[in-house]
């Protein structure tokens, strides 16, 4: 995994995802093999997410980055390039969600608890990790996107509102309510490590 | 400023808290926040509370392969033209600091139709059914 931070660091480096589009846009294979490989690890945390089934993930992200590559023409410069692959990895995440016909909430408190006794730091911390994933995937799913997408992938809310084609207004109320619901979930585990 | 004043302000500023602390607020918002907290303890321990939410995202599953994903995905993308072949030498060649070794999509004669890429329903049939395991519903129905 920490070669798939790396990749995604060295793209926001480059800043050259524009140019990889309208280079796909040509029909050009490497910058598409580029933009995949620089998305890849960034799809993959969001999709886990939104999806929470591991083994269809890849397909979920070749289905958003096949529409990047057949759509590459349409993308308007009006957003990030960023803004346009979520939106369409978006979409994708909610196909897979409907036709896996599953309940895309959990409950938390019946899941089994987790009251690690290891002492270090690195234990608390993938304990904790463990905890907000198990928060999160309590949540309605639509709250779970908000909250990655503004926690994990540092998008701002007017992006998040054009990822998930809502208001912005939308987007703030669901930040709102996931976080007084995770507040309650999670109060007891954030304090141990805080 | 008057109680009713700060009562807004203080809403506002909880709403905005979460962009506060992925840095991508306007300026004009940055300062209300920025403002409001050095006078709200509520606040500030809201705002350190989301740090720590963001510094724990769960862990990506394992068994995730991007090379073996992008390998499954070149033969969908068509044939290719002369002019493309050209123009993929040419980022190879300018996106070295940021690709791998390039996957090599199998030859394809000019003018063949691409092979349809099958749905996502076609192929979690065929996955499922390698793994052995029972359809779901949905997909068994049809």
């Amino acid at each position: 995994m920490g070669q798939m931070r790396q990749m995604e660091s060295s793209a926001r480096v480059e800043g050259g995802e524009p140019l990889l589009v309208r280079q796909i846009a040509a029909g050009d294979r490497a910058a598409f093999q580029a933009l995949y490989r620089l998305y890849f690890p960034r799809l993959a945390r969001f999709l886990d997410r939104m999806v929470r089934n591991a083994p269809l993930l890849e397909e979920i992200i070749n289905d958003t980055m096949l529409v990047v590559w057949q759509k590459a023409q349409t993308y308007d410069h009006s957003c990030k390039v960023s803004t346009w692959i979520f939106a369409i990895a978006y979409r994708q995440g909610l196909k897979a969600v409907n036709l896996l016909d599953e309940p895309v909430e959990s409950d938390f408190e019946l899941q089994p608890g987790c009251a690690s006794q290891e002492p270090e730091q690195a234990a608390l911390q993938q304990q904790l990790q463990q905890d907000v994933g198990r928060a999160l995937d309590a949540l309605p799913m639509e709250q779970r996107v908000v909250v990655s997408l503004a926690y994990y992938h540092d998008m701002a809310y007017q992006e998040i509102a054009q990822t998930m084609n809502c208001p912005v207004n939308t987007v703030k109320t669901r930040m709102f309510h996931a976080r007084q619901r995770l507040r309650g979930m999670l109060s007891a585990h954030m304090e141990e490590i805080s | 400023m008057s109680t009713n004043q700060q009562a807004n302000t203080h809403g506002a500023v909880q709403a905005l808290l979460p962009w506060f602390a992925n840095e991508t607020l306007p300026a004009d918002e940055m300062a209300l926040v920025r403002g409001h907290l050095r006078e709200c303890p509520q606040c500030r321990e809201d705002a350190a509370w989301q740090q720590r939410l963001r510094a724990a995202e769960p862990a990506m599953p394992a068994g995730l392969d991007p090379e073996r994903a992008l390998a499954r995905l070149i033969p969908q993308l068509g044939p290719q033209t002369d002019a493309q072949a050209d123009m993929q030498m040419n980022t190879q060649m300018n996106t070295q600091m940021i690709t791998q070794p390039a996957l090599q999509a199998p030859p394809q004669p000019a003018g063949r139709p691409a092979p349809r890429a099958p749905s996502l329903a076609e192929r979690w049939r065929a996955l499922w059914s390698r793994g052995g395991t029972a359809l779901p519903p949905l997909l068994s129905a049809r």
